[in-house]
C-alpha cells in the first residue's frame, strides 16, 4: 500500500512530468511502429516475388537478431549526420521493428497454395478479385502476428531512448535503478509498470486482432495463436533488450 | 566528436582499437575481461535454461494437457521487457549476477521448451517400441534412443537460444554486471561513437560465431539421420 | 453446347528444344467426355491449359463453337468454362457454398439468386446440402474435396468443363466411386468435358474418346474400343494392355463381338454396353450356349463364347506380335 502511495505520488508529481514522459515515450513508439508497417509489408510483397530480394531480405533480418537492440541504437547515433536525436532513436527502433513484418509478408504471400491461385486464374478471376478474394485473407493474419511482434518488441525496446538522451519511461528506469529506498523504488516501478502494461496489452490486444483478421475457416484456439507466434517469433527475445 | 563522414568514423574506430587499456587483461574493463564476462554470463544462463526446461518438456511429452498453460506462462514471461524484468528484480535479488541470470533463463524458456518438445516428438514412435522390444528401461530408451535421435532438433533450439542470449546479455550493466554491454551503455555518455560501433560489431560477430559453431554441431549430429531439423 | 476443335495447335515454351504441344488437331464433339492420355511431358496437361487460356499457343487455334477462344478476354473465357484441377484449390477462408458460388458471385449475382443452384449442385455431386453448406474445406475428406470442386466448377453452368488429373490423388475406391458419378452426372447436366489422365484404367473406363499422346503428339484418337482392337502403334498397344486378354474383356463392349440374332431371343439377356467379360462370366455361369444382346429393350444381336473368341484373337494376336517386336 505504501509503496503504490508512492509511485501514485511520483506520478502525479508535476516535476517528474509524467504527462510530457508518456507522450515522449508513445511519439517514438508509435512513429516506429507505423514506419515498420510502411516499409515492411511494400518490401515484404516486392519480396516474394523475387527470390534474390527475399534472399537478402531474410538474411539481414537474421543477423539483425544477432545484434543486440541496444547497439541499434548505438549504431544509429553513430551515423554521420544523425547523432543524438530522436531521429536515430526512431531509425533504430523502426530497423529493428521491419524484420518481423517483413519476414510474416515473405512466408505469408509465400505460404499461398499455388493450387489456388491456378484455381482462381482457371475459374475467371481477375488479379483483383485474385488479390482481393483470395490472397488478401489469407495473408492478412500472417502479417498482423508479425506487427503485434513488431509491436511489442518496440515498446519494450523504447525505454532505451533515455540512453540517447531522450525522455520517455526508460528515464524513471534507469534513474532509480539501484537507489535502495522506497522512493527508488516506486520510481523505478513508475517507469516499468506502463511499459509492462503498455507490452501485455500490446500483446494481447493485437492477439484478438490477428484472430479477428482470421478466416473462421483457417482460426485456432487463441492459445494456439500465442503458443504458436511465441515460437515463429523465436528472434524476438533478442530485440527485447 | 560525432563524425562528419564514414571515414571519419572509421578513423575514430582505428583510433579506439589502438589504445593499450582495452586490451590490458589486467584492467576489469578491458575487452578480454568484459568478453570472459559476458561468456560467463551467458553460459551459467544457459545451463540453467536447459536444467529447467529439458524436465518440464518431458512432462509435457508425458501429460500432453499441460502444453497449453506451461507455453502460455512462459509466452506470458516473454512479453515481459527485459528492462522491466530487470529492474523489478533489483529490489529483490539486488545488484547481483544473479539479478542479470534469472530474466536471461525465463526469455529462453519458451524457445526451449518448444523446441525439445518439437525433437522429442519427431523422435518415430516405432523405434521406441524397438527399444522397449529390446527390454529397455525408460531412462536407457530416453539416454539411448530418444535423446540421440532428437539431439540434432534439440540442437536447432538451442542455437535461437544462444544468438538471444548472446545479445540479451548486453543490457546486463543496467544492474551492474560489466560484461560487454558496458561498452555500449558508456559509449552513450559521454557520447562516443567509435566505442559503441566496436561494441556492436563485437557481440554481433560473438553471436553469429556461436551460431555457426552450432550449426556445425547440428549437421555433425544430423548427418545420414532423416529426422527432419526444424528451424 | 459446346463443341471443341484444336486446329494446328502448337505450344514452345521459351528455351525448350522440343515443343510441348506439336501441331495438335482434334476435333472433341458437342456432349462428349474426351480423354486425353499420357505419360507426364506427353504435353497432355499443356493442351487442356490453352483451352482456357491458362497459357497461350504458339500458334493455332482452339476453336469452341466455331469461334476462336481468343474471340472474347480471358476472363469471361474462363468463367464459362469449369475447371478442376487434381489439387483442388478449395479456398480455405471460405465455406463450403462460398467456394462453390465463388464464379457467380464474382459476376455479381446475389446470394438469394445462387443459393438454391449451390444446394442443387451439392446433390448433384453426393454432398447433403444441409450437412455440408457451412462447413470448411478442412473438416472434408479429399475426396469430399473433389466433390466440391466439380460443384463449383459447374455452378456457372458452363457447357465445357476442363479437368486437369481430378482423381489423382484420391484412393482407389474413392476414385473409381467418383469415376461412377461423373459418368452419372455427365449423362445428366450433359456437358462437353476434356480430361486429362495418366491413369489407363480411368481413360478406358471414363472416355466417349480416347487421346492418347506422347512428346507432344496425338498419337491415336477414337473410341476406347476402337483404340483397344486397332491400337496405332505398339505404344498405344502396350500403355492400353491391347495385347491383354484380360484387359480387352474388361473394356470392349459386348455390342463390338456380336453375332446377327440367331434364335436366342427368348433366352438370358445382356446389354450391348457391357463389357464382354460380363457376358462370358454370364455363360460360363448359366451354362447357356449363347446370350441375347438387347439395346433399349429391343433384341439386336447374339454372344456365344465362340464369337467372343472369333472376333478378338485376331486384334489380340496383332497387338502382341506389336509390342513383341517392339
Amino acid at each position: 500500500m505504501n509503496l503504490i502511495s508512492l509511485i501514485w505520488a511520483y506520478i502525479n508529481n508535476p516535476l517528474n512530468d509524467f504527462g510530457g514522459h508518456t507522450h515522449d515515450f508513445l511519439l517514438v513508439a508509435l512513429w516506429s511502429i507505423g514506419l515498420s508497417i510502411l516499409i515492411g509489408v511494400p518490401l515484404g510483397i516486392i519480396a516474394a516475388q523475387n527470390r534474390a530480394i527475399a534472399f537478402v531480405a531474410t538474411t539481414f533480418s537474421g543477423v539483425g537478431r544477432a545484434i543486440p537492440t541496444i547497439a541499434f541504437f548505438g549504431l544509429a547515433a553513430a551515423i554521420p549526420a544523425l547523432g543524438l536525436f530522436d531521429r536515430s532513436a526512431i531509425i533504430a527502433l523502426t530497423l529493428l521493428g521491419i524484420p518481423p513484418i517483413l519476414l510474416n509478408t515473405i512466408a505469408g504471400l509465400q505460404g499461398i497454395d499455388s493450387a489456388l491461385v491456378e484455381a482462381a486464374r482457371g475459374m475467371g478471376m481477375t488479379f483483383l478479385q485474385r488479390t482481393v478474394r483470395v490472397q488478401l485473407p489469407l495473408v492478412l493474419p500472417i502479417i498482423a502476428a508479425g506487427v503485434r511482434t513488431t509491436t511489442v518488441q518496440v515498446i519494450a525496446t523504447t525505454p532505451l531512448i533515455t540512453f540517447l538522451g531522450l525522455g520517455g519511461y526508460g528515464e524513471y528506469i534507469v534513474g532509480g535503478i539501484g537507489i535502495n529506498t522506497p522512493a527508488g523504488v516506486a520510481q523505478v516501478l513508475a517507469g516499468a509498470i506502463p511499459v509492462l502494461i503498455l507490452a501485455v496489452v500490446a500483446e494481447y490486444g493485437l492477439a484478438a486482432v490477428q484472430h479477428a483478421l482470421t478466416p473462421v475457416g483457417l482460426r485456432k484456439q487463441a492459445a494456439e495463436i500465442i503458443a504458436d507466434s511465441a515460437s515463429t517469433d523465436a528472434g524476438k527475445g533478442v530485440v527485447a533488450a | 566528436m560525432p563524425p562528419k563522414d564514414l571515414q571519419q568514423l572509421l578513423s575514430q574506430v582505428n583510433t579506439y582499437l589502438h589504445n593499450k587499456y582495452i586490451w590490458d587483461a589486467s584492467r576489469d574493463d578491458s575487452i578480454p575481461r568484459l568478453f570472459l564476462a559476458h561468456m560467463s554470463l551467458v553460459g551459467w544462463s544457459l545451463l540453467i535454461s536447459i536444467l529447467i526446461a529439458f524436465p518440464i518438456a518431458l512432462l509435457i511429452i508425458r501429460f500432453t494437457r499441460i502444453y497449453l498453460p506451461a507455453i502460455s506462462v512462459a509466452g506470458l514471461l516473454y512479453t515481459v521487457p527485459s528492462i522491466v524484468m530487470f529492474s523489478l528484480l533489483v529490489p529483490i535479488t539486488g545488484l547481483t549476477e544473479t539479478t542479470a541470470i534469472i530474466p536471461l533463463v525465463l526469455y529462453s524458456q519458451i524457445v526451449l521448451i518448444r523446441n525439445f518438445v518439437a525433437a522429442l516428438r519427431a523422435v518415430d514412435p516405432v523405434l521406441q517400441d524397438v527399444g522397449r522390444g529390446l527390454g529397455m528401461s525408460e531412462i536407457q530408451l530416453l539416454v539411448r534412443v530418444t535423446l540421440p535421435l532428437a539431439l540434432p532438433v534439440i540442437i536447432a533450439g538451442l542455437r535461437v537460444a544462444t544468438v538471444s542470449t548472446i545479445a540479451l546479455a548486453t543490457i546486463a550493466p543496467l544492474v551492474s554486471y560489466n560484461d560487454l554491454g558496458s561498452l555500449i551503455f558508456k559509449g552513450f555518455q559521454p557520447y562516443y561513437p567509435a566505442q559503441l560501433v566496436v561494441a556492436a560489431f563485437l557481440i554481433t560477430a560473438i553471436a553469429l560465431v556461436a551460431d555457426a559453431l552450432l550449426l556445425g554441431v547440428q549437421r555433425l549430429l544430423s548427418r545420414g539421420r532423416t529426422v527432419a531439423v526444424a528451424q | 453446347m459446346a463443341t471443341i476443335e484444336f486446329v494446328g495447335v502448337t505450344k514452345r515454351f521459351p528455351g525448350a528444344s522440343q515443343a510441348a504441344v506439336d501441331t495438335v488437331n482434334l476435333t472433341v464433339p458437342d456432349g462428349s467426355l474426351c480423354m486425353l492420355l499420357g505419360t507426364s511431358g506427353s504435353g497432355k496437361t499443356t493442351l487442356l491449359r490453352m483451352v482456357n487460356r491458362l497459357i497461350e499457343p504458339t500458334s493455332g487455334e482452339i476453336r469452341i463453337d466455331g469461334s476462336p477462344n481468343t474471340a472474347q478476354d480471358q476472363i469471361a473465357l474462363r468463367r464459362s468454362i469449369g475447371y478442376v484441377i487434381q489439387q483442388v484449390g478449395l479456398f480455405p477462408h471460405m465455406t463450403i457454398a462460398e467456394n462453390v458460388r465463388v464464379v457467380p458471385s464474382i459476376e455479381g449475382k446475389s446470394k438469394q439468386e445462387v443459393d438454391p443452384r449451390v444446394d442443387e449442385l451439392l446433390s448433384l455431386v453426393g454432398l447433403e446440402p444441409k450437412e455440408y453448406r457451412n462447413r470448411y474445406p478442412r473438416q472434408l475428406s479429399g475426396g469430399q474435396q473433389q466433390r466440391v470442386g466439380l460443384a463449383r466448377a459447374l455452378a456457372a453452368d458452363p457447357a465445357l468443363l476442363l479437368m486437369d488429373e481430378p482423381f489423382g490423388a484420391l484412393d482407389a475406391i474413392t476414385r473409381e466411386r467418383l469415376q461412377d458419378e461423373l459418368r452419372r452426372i455427365q449423362r445428366d447436366v450433359h456437358k462437353t468435358i476434356i480430361f486429362v489422365t495418366h491413369d489407363v484404367q480411368e481413360a478406358l473406363k471414363l472416355g466417349d474418346q480416347l487421346v492418347v499422346m506422347s512428346d507432344g503428339h496425338i498419337i491415336q484418337a477414337g473410341p476406347p474400343t476402337e483404340l483397344l482392337l486397332h491400337p496405332a502403334t505398339p505404344f498405344v498397344a502396350r500403355l492400353l494392355g491391347a495385347d491383354n486378354v484380360v484387359s480387352l474383356y474388361e473394356h470392349v463392349p459386348v455390342s463390338t463381338v456380336m453375332e446377327p440374332p440367331n434364335g436366342y431371343a427368348d433366352g438370358m439377356r445382356i446389354a450391348a454396353s457391357a463389357p464382354v467379360l460380363q457376358a462370358l462370366v454370364q455363360l460360363v455361369q448359366t451354362n447357356q450356349p449363347a446370350l441375347a444382346v438387347e439395346e433399349n429393350g429391343t433384341v439386336v444381336g447374339q454372344i456365344t463364347q465362340a464369337s467372343i473368341y472369333r472376333q478378338l484373337r485376331t486384334p489380340i494376336e496383332t497387338a502382341q506380335a506389336a509390342t513383341a517386336k517392339a
